[in-house]
C-alpha cells in the first residue's frame, strides 16, 4: 500500500512517515502542495495524507486541483489541518477531502481512517 | 480601578502560564527518561532531541506571536482569518511531533527493553510527556481565540490534567536513584510553594531523586499555616500564586523569620534584572528562573542547605564559647570576670537616674585548705560546687553571685541595710545546715564573709575592697560569720 504523505514540516515529516513505514505502507513524501500534485499524477498512491498548511500551493488549492483532475481525482485524500473547528472541517470537505482529521494526530485514528479507505 | 489594559495584561500572563508551564515540565520529563536510560546503560535515542527540539520550537512560535501581538497594541481587526489559521498552524505542528515521536518511543521501548521497574517509570514519564502536549492544545485555542478579540474565559489551570498527573505520580512510587549527599542534608526538611501541581511534583520528583524530602503547599494561605506548623529548612517559592502573590508571602515570611533562619529561593518566569533584586531586596537567598534546570535547582538547593547547616554549627559554637568565656568552668555559675564586670556596671548606674542600692558579699569557705586535706581534691570539689549551687540557688535575679578564684565567691544583691541582716543571717544558718555526702560520709562547712553597700563608695573596685578587708576581720575574729559596715553577724557554735 503507498500513501503519500505532502507535509512541509521536516520533524512531522519524519515522524509520522516512520510511523506509517513500521505499520507497513510504503511511504512517498512531498514538501508543498505542487510536488504533492505532481507524485499523484507520477506515482500514483492508494492514498493522500495532506497537510492544509502548505507553502508554493497550499493544501486547500491542492486538493481542489487533484479533485479537478480526472487522472488523480479517485485517489482518497485525507487532509490534516491544524483547525479543529467544524467550519474548517467543511471547508476541507468542501475542496473535495474525503476524510479530515486534526493536528496533533491521533495516530489511531489516523490509522482507523486510512485503512477504511484501502480496505 | 483596574485598567482594560491591566486586565487584559493579567488574562495574557495567565494564559502564559498554562501555556509555558507544561512546555516546561516537557523538558523537565526529558530530562529525567534521559537518566533513567543511562541507569539502564541505554544510550538516549534521537527521538528525545527530537521532542527537545520540538518543544523549544513550540516556545519560541508561542513568544514570537505573543511579542507580535502586545507589541501591535492590539485592535482585532488587523489580521485577517488565514494570519489567525497560519498561526494556529505553526503552533500545533511542534505539538504532533511531540506526541508522534513520544509514541514511537513508547513503543520502541515495550519492544526493545526487557521489564523492569525503570522501564514502566519512563513509559510513564513518555505518556506523562504526551499528556502535556495535549494540555497545550487547549492554551493554543486559548491564546488565539484571545488575540482574535473573543472573550476568554479563564478556568483554573485545567484540572483533568492535573488529575491524570496526580494518578500517574502515584503510581511511580519512589525513585531509588540518588547522588551522594550527606544524611543530615538528606534530613532536611523542604517547602514547595507553587500552585500548578505538575510543578510541585515534578519538583518533589527532582529533589526525591537526590534523596531531598519535601513537602508541597498550592497556595499562600497553605504555605503559611505549614510554615507555623513547623519551620522548614528551605523555601522554594513560586512568585504566582492564586491567593497571595508569591513576593508578599516572602514579605510574611520575613516579618518573623531571617534569612538566615528560613531561607527561601523564589522560583519564577520572570527572568528580568529587576523582579531578581527586588526579590533578593525583599529578603530571598537565591532566585531560580523558569524552566528550571535539574542540576542548577540541586546545586542552589544544597548550597543553601549547607549554608544553613554551617549557620547553624556556627551559632553553636559561639554559644559554647561565649558559656566557655562566662562561666566558672567547675561550678558553672558566673566566673570572676562576669560578676566583677556586673559589680562595675552596677557602679557606674549609680550615678544615673535608675539607681538602686545594692550591697556585695565576698564568701570564704572556712578551713577549706583542711577540708582538701581530708577528702582531697575531688572531695574539695564536690564542696565546692555544692556550696556554689546553694549559693546560686539563694542568690537569683536580679542578684547575682560568682567564683571569684578558690573558695572565695563574691555576690552583689540589690537588697538595703535593712534587710541585709535578715538574709545573712537566714544565709548562714542555710550554709551550716547543707550536708555534703561525699564517699559515704557527710560534710558540713562553714562560710566567713565580708560586706559592703553601694553608699560606701562610688568606686567598684574600692567598694571590692571594703568587703574584702571585712572579709579578713571575720577570719581573725574566729570564722562562721560576716562582717558588715558597722555589725557582725555571726552563725551558730
Amino acid at each position: 500500500m503507498k500513501i503519500l504523505y505532502v507535509e512541509d514540516n521536516e520533524m512531522n515529516r519524519d515522524m509520522l512517515s516512520r510511523r506509517l513505514s513500521r505499520r507497513g505502507y510504503e511511504v512517498l513524501l512531498a514538501f508543498d502542495g505542487q510536488a504533492g500534485l505532481d507524485m499523484m499524477k507520477s506515482e500514483k498512491p492508494d492514498l493522500v495524507l495532506m497537510d492544509m498548511g502548505l507553502p508554493v500551493v497550499d493544501g486547500w488549492d491542492a486538493t481542489t486541483q487533484a479533485k479537478a483532475d480526472p487522472e488523480i481525482s479517485s485517489i482518497p485524500i485525507i487532509a490534516l489541518t491544524a483547525h479543529a473547528l467544524e467550519s474548517d472541517k467543511q471547508k476541507a470537505l468542501d475542496c473535495g477531502a474525503d476524510d479530515f482529521d486534526t493536528k496533533p494526530v491521533d495516530f489511531k485514528r489516523l490509522l482507523s481512517k486510512i485503512d477504511s479507505f484501502l480496505a | 480601578m483596574v485598567s482594560k489594559s491591566g486586565a487584559r495584561d493579567i488574562i495574557l500572563s495567565q494564559i502564559k502560564q498554562d501555556f509555558v508551564t507544561p512546555a516546561n515540565a516537557i523538558f523537565d520529563y526529558l530530562d529525567i527518561v534521559e537518566k533513567a536510560l543511562s541507569k539502564l546503560d541505554v544510550p538516549s535515542d534521537d527521538e528525545l532531541d527530537q521532542i527537545k527540539s520540538s518543544c523549544t520550537k513550540l516556545i519560541n512560535q508561542y513568544d514570537e506571536a505573543f511579542n507580535l501581538y502586545t507589541n501591535q497594541n492590539s485592535s482585532k481587526s488587523q489580521k485577517s482569518p488565514e494570519e489567525y489559521s497560519e498561526l494556529r498552524h505553526n503552533l500545533r505542528t511542534p505539538l504532533n511531533a511531540i506526541i508522534g515521536y513520544g509514541e514511537i518511543l513508547i513503543e520502541d521501548f515495550e519492544e526493545d527493553l526487557p521489564e523492569s521497574r525503570t522501564r514502566r517509570i519512563i513509559i510513564n514519564d513518555l505518556k506523562h510527556i504526551i499528556d502535556l502536549a495535549r494540555s497545550t492544545e487547549k492554551a493554543i485555542e486559548t491564546f488565539v481565540d484571545f488575540i482574535r478579540g473573543e472573550d476568554v474565559e479563564m478556568e483554573d489551570a485545567s484540572s483533568s490534567n492535573i488529575e491524570s498527573a496526580e494518578a500517574l505520580f502515584k503510581s511511580l512510587g519512589d525513585i531509588e536513584y540518588s547522588i551522594s549527599l550527606s544524611d543530615e542534608i538528606k534530613a532536611s526538611d523542604i517547602l514547595i510553594v507553587d500552585d500548578n501541581k505538575t510543578n510541585c511534583e515534578v519538583l518533589e520528583r527532582r529533589l526525591s531523586m537526590s534523596g531531598l524530602k519535601s513537602r508541597t503547599a498550592y497556595d499562600g494561605e497553605t504555605a503559611l499555616a505549614e510554615v507555623k506548623k513547623k519551620t522548614p529548612d528551605l523555601i522554594l517559592l513560586d512568585v504566582i500564586l492564586p491567593d497571595i502573590n508569591g513576593l508578599e508571602l516572602l514579605k510574611r515570611f520575613r516579618s518573623k523569620h531571617t534569612n538566615e533562619s528560613l531561607p527561601v529561593i523564589m522560583v519564577s518566569a520572570f527572568d528580568d534584572v529587576d523582579s531578581i533584586a527586588k526579590c533578593i531586596q525583599l529578603g530571598a537567598q537565591d532566585y531560580l528562573p523558569k524552566p528550571i534546570n535539574g542540576t542548577v535547582l540541586l546545586a542552589k538547593v544544597v548550597s543553601s542547605l549547607e549554608r544553613k547547616l554551617l549557620r547553624e554549627r556556627e551559632k553553636e559554637l559561639v554559644n559554647e564559647l561565649h558559656i566557655q568565656a562566662t562561666t566558672d568552668q567547675l561550678t558553672g555559675i558566673a566566673n570572676r570576670r562576669v560578676i566583677f564586670d556586673t559589680i562595675q556596671n552596677a557602679s557606674v548606674r549609680e550615678k544615673r537616674k535608675d539607681y538602686k542600692p545594692f550591697m556585695i558579699i565576698i564568701f570564704d569557705i572556712d578551713f577549706f585548705k583542711n577540708v582538701n586535706d581530708t577528702y582531697g581534691h575531688a572531695g574539695g570539689d564536690e564542696i565546692l560546687k555544692s556550696f556554689a549551687t546553694l549559693l546560686n540557688t539563694e542568690i537569683s535575679e536580679p542578684n547575682q553571685v560568682g567564683r571569684i578564684g578558690g573558695e572565695e565567691f563574691l555576690a552583689i544583691l540589690y537588697i538595703d541595710e535593712d534587710t541585709a541582716e535578715t538574709f545573712i543571717k537566714d544565709l548562714i544558718n542555710k550554709i551550716q545546715k547543707n550536708s555534703i555526702e561525699y564517699e559515704n560520709q557527710t560534710i558540713n562547712i562553714t562560710s566567713s564573709g565580708g560586706v559592703a553597700f553601694s553608699n560606701e563608695s562610688e568606686n567598684a573596685s574600692d567598694l571590692v575592697n571594703k568587703a574584702d578587708k571585712r572579709l579578713y576581720m571575720a577570719k581573725k575574729s574566729g570564722r562562721n560569720r560576716f562582717v558588715l559596715n558597722n555589725s557582725e553577724i555571726s552563725g551558730e557554735k
